[in-house]
């Protein structure tokens, strides 16, 4: 309780509430497509590679004095970049596709090191980018965030047909006349930005089981994937918002609490699941 | 022959094709179906079934020969033919009710932002009425059994309005009495359009199909033969038709 009179009293926290609700949206529609796509992996790979984006645009800010080079568009930039790879390797290239994912998913990291550490200055930033830090969000950046919030919102709502058709039986849409490709690429730099959302309030380490377990748990209530998405945005909120209020208090990461928060909640599901067919059969 | 060539809905013309170099699947495969046929693909695994089936289609390029479906390039021709693949390809745990499996048929049809319309709803109802699945539109479609599947992908294909329906082993797994189900409802669709088929059996097909293509490397093609065993029929319970495979032994 004490954490919510502080939400109203003080603006910082205000603006981490405000970003765990957009960021909750994003990842329920975009998770929803993730899991049921199965390319949890593939989705990894880009939160890994954004590392090298903030590190450089880090680097560039603080070593060139480019004002404008905020670590959250060197992220944007890094995340597209590596969709965009990812999707055509898996699309066309002979290369095994899971190859491919971990060799980039390393290079991006090993990249944003290098540059972290060519970056004077005590670095403890490094760890925000890690582990996230919610309550580090400016006002100028919740403006960024809400606006990639509204682009993933609309393009996963427009296309949900499409998007449903990709996900289910690709080779079928395809045979209808769909631009297949464009839309499973369209999907990946859907993933991209909401890895860049997410990243921001659990860090690129913890980015996948904020992705995937809202989904996850939805997953065992729901028949439809527009349900399995609501279920999904309204699970994703309560462990935004309750990581972020239980580790208030006791002054603990709030990104971490958020997926001990999830983890706990799916395997309850899974528990709960066994006991009641258990008792049932 | 005096057959006009816009009778025939599909044309493959010594059409060779390999997925690695040095292990063609097929060669020099020539295939014509007619307008109005039910032609069935048999053969035995890995003979190339299958492979000729999605040549057909577009969704594989030949390395050699010529391939017409519907008087033209495949990729251009195909949104004419209905597909129904191997229901065992798709992803059972996928969150998706029958109706919403029936309307990705309609997808090619509709301006694509948005929500399915009304009148595309009824479209997909109706094609489910087809194959008689009707009330079960809100089922989840990993609820349903075997049989009900195939009909349920059967009936998306219908919903694409085509002209040829294209099958990839509707016929599997369904035990004999589902089988007999699905060919009558085969045989009701011929009225009004081709059927392709692909089967896994490779002795026995049913009596409803007018052209038998047996695909193992190189094509052979044959009217359905007139010889019923009667051995057959008592085993089957039906009239079911041996293929004379007498090119074998030539």
């Amino acid at each position: 309780m004490e954490f919510f009179s502080a939400v109203l009293k003080y603006d910082f926290l205000m603006r981490a509430v405000a970003t765990g609700l957009l960021a909750s949206v994003a990842c329920g529609i975009v998770g929803t497509y993730v899991v049921t796509r199965r390319i949890t992996y593939i989705a990894g790979g880009i939160a890994h590679c954004v590392l090298g984006g903030m590190g450089a645009a880090r680097y560039l800010q603080t070593v060139h004095g480019l004002g404008w080079a905020h670590p959250i568009y060197g992220a944007v930039v890094a995340a597209l970049a590596a969709a965009l790879i990812i999707g055509l390797v898996s699309l066309r290239a002979k290369e095994r596709e899971d190859t491919v994912i971990g060799a980039l998913w390393a290079i991006g990291m090993a990249v944003g090191v290098l540059f972290i550490h060519m970056t004077p200055g005590y670095n403890q930033e490094l760890m925000s980018y890690l582990f996230g830090n919610i309550l580090m969000v400016t006002k100028s950046n919740l403006w960024m965030l809400a606006a990639l919030d509204a682009l993933i919102v609309l393009a996963g709502v427009l296309f949900y047909n499409q998007f449903l058709a990709v996900c289910f039986d690709s080779e079928f849409a395809l045979l209808r006349g769909m631009k297949t490709e464009m839309f499973y690429l369209l999907l990946l730099c859907l993933t991209a930005l909401t890895v860049v959302l997410l990243i921001t309030v659990v860090g690129i380490v913890l980015v996948i089981a904020l992705l995937t377990l809202p989904v996850a748990v939805a997953g065992h209530f729901s028949r439809t994937l527009w349900q399995m998405m609501l279920i999904s945005i309204g699970l994703s909120a309560i462990f935004t918002i309750g990581g972020l209020s239980l580790s208030f208090g006791p002054d603990l990461p709030a990104g971490a609490m958020t997926i001990v928060l999830a983890g706990g909640a799916y395997l309850l599901v899974l528990v709960g699941k066994r006991v009641f067919r258990f008792r049932t059969s | 022959m005096t057959t006009a060539n816009d009778d025939r809905v599909v044309e493959i013309e010594k059409v060779s094709f390999a997925y690695t170099a040095d292990s063609p699947v097929l060669r020099d495969a020539t295939v014509r179906i007619r307008r109005g046929d039910f032609a069935c693909l048999v053969g035995p695994n890995g003979g190339g079934k299958t492979t000729l089936l999605r040549l057909m289609i577009g969704l594989l390029q030949p390395q050699s020969g010529a391939i017409r479906l519907l008087g033209g390039d495949p990729c251009d021709t195909r949104r004419r033919v209905g597909y129904m693949p191997q229901h065992a390809r798709l992803d059972l745990q996928f969150p998706i009710t029958v109706l919403e499996v029936v309307l990705m048929g309609r997808i090619g049809h509709t301006l694509g932002v948005g929500p399915y319309g009304k009148s595309e709803k009824e479209r997909a109802v109706e094609a489910l009425a087809r194959v008689g699945l009707a009330e079960l539109k809100r089922r989840p479609f990993s609820a349903l059994s075997g049989g009900q599947r195939q009909r349920v992908l059967i009936a998306r294909a219908l919903a694409c309005d085509p002209e040829i329906l294209v099958l990839d082993e509707p016929t599997s797994n369904l035990d004999i009495a589902s089988q007999n189900d699905l060919f009558d409802l085969l045989h009701v669709l011929n009225e009004t359009m081709t059927l392709v088929m692909v089967s896994h059996d490779v002795g026995y097909v049913s009596n409803f199909v007018k052209t038998i293509v047996c695909v193992n490397r190189k094509v052979d093609v044959h009217p359905a033969g007139e010889i019923a065993g009667d051995f057959i029929s008592d085993m089957y319970g039906r009239d079911m038709r041996i293929i004379m495979h007498d090119h074998k032994h030539k």
